[in-house]
């Protein structure tokens, strides 16, 4: 800490670079829950996410990669290590689920009442979200997360995602359109729920 | 405006709509219920945010990263001397094998060691010789006609024309020569005498000349 307030992600970096570890575990502290909670809502595994936040922190201490402030802040880099190293555990585990070549299948499981939208709020409508963020694609998952439940800005996700800004608003749409797809599939009681999709008019 | 104008925008993505696209909304049932559904889904990601918020990885991991950041770094002068020496660490296998090669090669094409020919007393005197050409030596069966020195061997084989013949000085005891039918007294038996042993390229011994 300094007299002028928090230290910066790039000072804290240059003082463990030269070996003082309470820069590192301030570093550390600052940063793991963002990273542990990206990848548990990416892969839904508290195991995986827990692997994935040692990796990212490992390879900053082994400066396997590395990190330039010319291309993004510290943060994105290192939600960009945690990206490749969920990416890859998926791909391992293939764990997806291609809803994409199958737009109008769900999961059972997902399937809540007519109010559903209504409860999101509640721990069923929690938990249906949640199971519902999970299965969808990983290029939606993923701009969901950032965006969504990371609080994070497209410009910011766009560096971790490593596409343009207009990429990344037009997935995060698809994604949300999807999700409420998903909650909204099954629950026929109320068919005003069910209409969703956009309907033409010419007003 | 029309559905496809609203939508369009992305107004979901928005911070709050327009006057235009409020109005829209009044006249389009659908696109107000889909409004509707995004501003529910929009609150029900904020509570999943909220609600893992408190999430965090595990006090074993950080204890890890201590242990391995300690590991890493281990002091700054074993940093740098570790710099210094990573270099050549990584090449000494490379460089063992090389060295390790070499030798074998070298002992490869070492001349086999002659097995002891007469008594353990004997001992070599002096170092190899060079391998000398057979003209300069003898022909086994005719050395005392040709007025060399050296006496063949008994049971010994002959010496082929193209044979790679070399010279070993030798120490061994004065009463070797008896067998040669060189007289030797009983007094002197023990005595140590020089001499030179023609040895073939199997290295067994040929022929013998006793040193002056």
């Amino acid at each position: 800490m300094t007299p002028n307030g928090p230290e910066s992600d790039e000072d804290l970096l240059l003082r463990m670079r030269s070996g003082d570890e309470q820069a590192f575990l301030t570093l550390y502290r600052k940063r793991q829950g963002a990273i542990y909670r990206f990848a548990l809502h990416m892969s839904g595994s508290p195991a995986a996410a827990e692997d994935v936040t040692q990796e990212v922190f490992l390879a900053l201490i082994r400066e396997e990669c590395g990190y330039d402030p010319e291309r993004g802040t510290l943060s994105s880099y290192l939600f960009g290590i945690a990206r490749n190293l969920v990416l890859r555990n998926l791909e391992r585990d293939r764990s997806d689920v291609p809803l994409d070549s199958e737009p109008d299948s769900f999961l059972p499981e997902l399937a809540i009442a007519a109010d559903a939208l209504v409860d999101l709020t509640r721990k069923e409508g929690l938990e249906a979200l949640r199971r519902a963020v999970l299965s969808l694609p990983r290029r939606y998952r993923e701009v969901v997360i950032l965006c969504d439940l990371q609080e994070m800005d497209y410009t910011e996700a766009a560096s971790v995602v490593g596409c343009p800004i207009g990429t990344v608003r037009s997935r995060l749409h698809r994604a949300r359109l999807l999700l409420l797809e998903k909650l909204n599939h099954g629950s026929s009681a109320d068919p005003a729920v069910r209409a969703l999709r956009p309907a033409r008019c010419l007003l | 405006m029309n559905c496809d104008e609203f939508w369009k925008e992305m107004p979901e993505l928005g911070p709050e709509l327009s006057a235009a696209q409020m109005a829209h909304l009044e006249v389009c049932r659908a696109c107000a219920a889909q409004w509707g559904g995004q501003k529910a889904l929009a609150a029900g990601l904020r509570a999943l945010a909220d609600q893992a918020s408190a999430r965090t990885a595990p006090s074993r991991v950080e204890a890890r990263l201590r242990t391995a950041f300690r590991g890493e770094t281990g002091g700054g002068e074993w940093k740098e001397a570790r710099s210094w020496w990573q270099p050549v660490l990584s090449w000494s296998p490379a460089a063992a094998a090389v060295v390790g090669l070499a030798l074998l090669l070298a002992y490869a094409r070492r001349p086999e060691t002659p097995p002891k020919e007469a008594a353990p007393a004997v001992r070599m005197a002096a170092e190899q010789i060079p391998s000398l050409a057979l003209s300069e030596l003898l022909d086994s069966d005719d050395a005392a006609a040709a007025g060399s020195d050296f006496i063949p061997l008994p049971y010994a084989s002959r010496i082929g024309p193209n044979d790679d013949l070399n010279l070993v000085r030798v120490e061994l005891p004065r009463s070797a020569m008896a067998p040669l039918g060189i007289p030797e007294s009983a007094a002197g038996a023990a005595e140590m005498v020089e001499a030179d042993l023609v040895l073939g390229p199997d290295g067994m011994a040929r022929a013998i000349r006793f040193v002056r």
